[in-house]
């Protein structure tokens, strides 16, 4: 057996009386605080003791006189805890305290006190950035916000401030306990060092867990974002897509690929987000080689959670047929169907809802999109 | 945001002004001497002890008169006496209310 033992803290030194009270319930189960380091504190196996220890604002007991006072009171120097603090402990259950007087004690505390506020500030400052920093480019975005979360890959970024929150709720409840000590001190209450320390490292010990959960979610997330993307030509296509054939809509033995049209204009792309997990976006064009070429552009989404379905649906309505005459369709199988038409445009626009799916199509042609239900019923039934 | 300045004498901080009256002190002497007079009833503890010197000097009611070796020897200011005195008076007056209420 190792005659030394390596412990977490995840009780910060600043909340005093907790962290002191974690040590004693080492003590009495044997493990003898020896020092603490960036990986954790390290104890010494003994035989279990009834140790008081108490952390003092470092620099307070600086003096050789003050050193040979409290080693005559059985109170040895353990050495500097963390910034703020020295460690002092004594096994003499008859000695008197290291502090004798509460109220001497929080003033003891004082310019420690200070800066835990100003830390306090900053830290409220800091979370202020934080949301800022992530907020406001999708607020002042000219995309709606559902519409971004559902589309962008960087949306996921979003996911990276509930860590960075986390971290800052326990900086919080660290700094929230000093000063409720203080508090006590203050008002000449001696803060009781009882079991309460264990329901605290339990408080304490979420935020970190919830961020190294959500860190390592964000780290699966940003590779399917990254790797699970892709593109390519509708002819040839071997994947199955969701799609609505424009030659099937226009049902026109004229109409055919236009020639020396850039490859790119028949084309599918495949998007990854945590809000919409399947998102096809899918471009035709035809020509009859005499003037006339319709075009078809479907985006087509499979949402996370169903209930982003119906807002994601307004906000594209919103989006994309504002300024058209709206008229509610009733199509076999779909909660909603929404088409926008633009007679001067030759052109219409049509929304579909589903469950968790959402279709718009963008149809520049002379066809009726509604005409067609077999077709949209399709389109909106494919499983991949 | 000024120096918060002590509004109320504690009871060790009393004892540890009163161990001045007559005589200068070093910290420890201060710390017997108030064992004693309160017959083990008060006692400071190392923290509380140079807690208090500390922050009697911030506000000059104590200064340190000399430093042999380990020992820092300190005595009581003008302000310091007047501010006992004052503490004393204050004292005298809830007990005299006391006496004057006890059947």
């Amino acid at each position: 057996m190792r005659a030394t033992v390596r412990k977490w803290i995840y009780l910060d030194p600043i909340d005093i009386g907790h962290f002191e009270a974690w040590l004693e319930a080492m003590a009495k189960k044997g493990l003898l605080f020896e020092n603490l380091s960036y990986w954790g504190a390290v104890f010494r196996r003994g035989a279990p003791a009834s140790i008081r220890y108490r952390l003092e604002p470092a620099g307070r007991l600086w003096t050789r006189e003050s050193k040979d006072y409290c080693r005559e009171l059985g109170w040895d120097y353990l050495g500097q805890v963390g910034r703020h603090f020295e460690l002092y402990a004594n096994s003499d259950a008859n000695a008197p305290e290291l502090h004798t007087d509460s109220v001497v004690h929080s003033y003891a505390l004082e310019i420690l006190g200070k800066r835990i506020r100003w830390y306090a500030i900053a830290l409220a400052c800091l979370t202020l950035v934080l949301l800022l920093l992530f907020l406001l480019p999708i607020l002042q975005s000219p995309t709606p916000i559902l519409t971004y979360l559902v589309e962008s890959a960087s949306a996921g970024n979003l996911y990276l401030l509930l860590p960075d929150l986390a971290v800052l709720v326990m900086l919080a409840q660290t700094y929230t306990s000093f000063l409720r000590f203080q508090r006590q001190l203050q008002k000449g209450e001696y803060p009781k060092r009882d079991g309460s320390w264990r329901r605290s490292l339990r408080w304490r010990m979420l935020p970190p867990l919830a961020a190294l959960i959500l860190l390592l979610w964000y780290l699966i997330l940003l590779t399917a974002v990254l790797c699970l993307p892709w593109s390519g030509q509708l002819e040839g296509l071997s994947r199955p897509i969701p799609t609505l054939s424009l030659l099937e809509l226009e049902e026109n033995p004229a109409l055919g690929t236009p020639q020396g049209m850039p490859a790119n204009k028949n084309d599918v792309r495949f998007r990854w987000t945590p809000a919409a997990p399947e998102q096809y976006y899918i471009r035709q064009q035809l020509s009859d080689g005499a003037g006339y070429e319709p075009e078809l552009d479907i985006y087509w989404y499979r949402l996370a959670v169903p209930s982003l379905a119906p807002p994601l649906l307004d906000e594209l309505i919103e989006r994309y047929g504002g300024n058209r005459a709206l008229h509610t369709l009733n199509l076999s199988g779909l909660e909603q169907a929404v088409l926008a038409d633009n007679v001067q445009e030759n052109g219409q626009r049509l929304f579909l809802q589903n469950g968790n799916l959402v279709v718009y199509l963008d149809y520049s042609g002379q066809e009726e999109l509604s005409s067609r239900p077999d077709l949209l019923e399709k389109l909106c039934q494919f499983d991949a | 945001m000024g120096r918060k300045t002590l509004e109320l004498l504690t009871e060790s901080m009393f004892y540890v002004l009163m161990s001045l009256l007559k005589e200068n002190r070093c910290g420890t002497e201060m710390a017997e001497w108030v064992q004693a007079r309160t017959k083990g009833r008060v006692r400071l503890g190392p923290g509380t002890l140079y807690t208090i010197l500390a922050k009697f000097q911030e506000e000059a009611l104590i200064q340190e008169t000399a430093v042999d070796g380990r020992r820092r020897t300190y005595t009581l200011t003008a302000e310091g006496r007047r501010r006992y005195l004052e503490e004393v008076a204050r004292l005298k007056a809830c007990l005299d209310d006391a006496e004057d209420e006890t059947p």
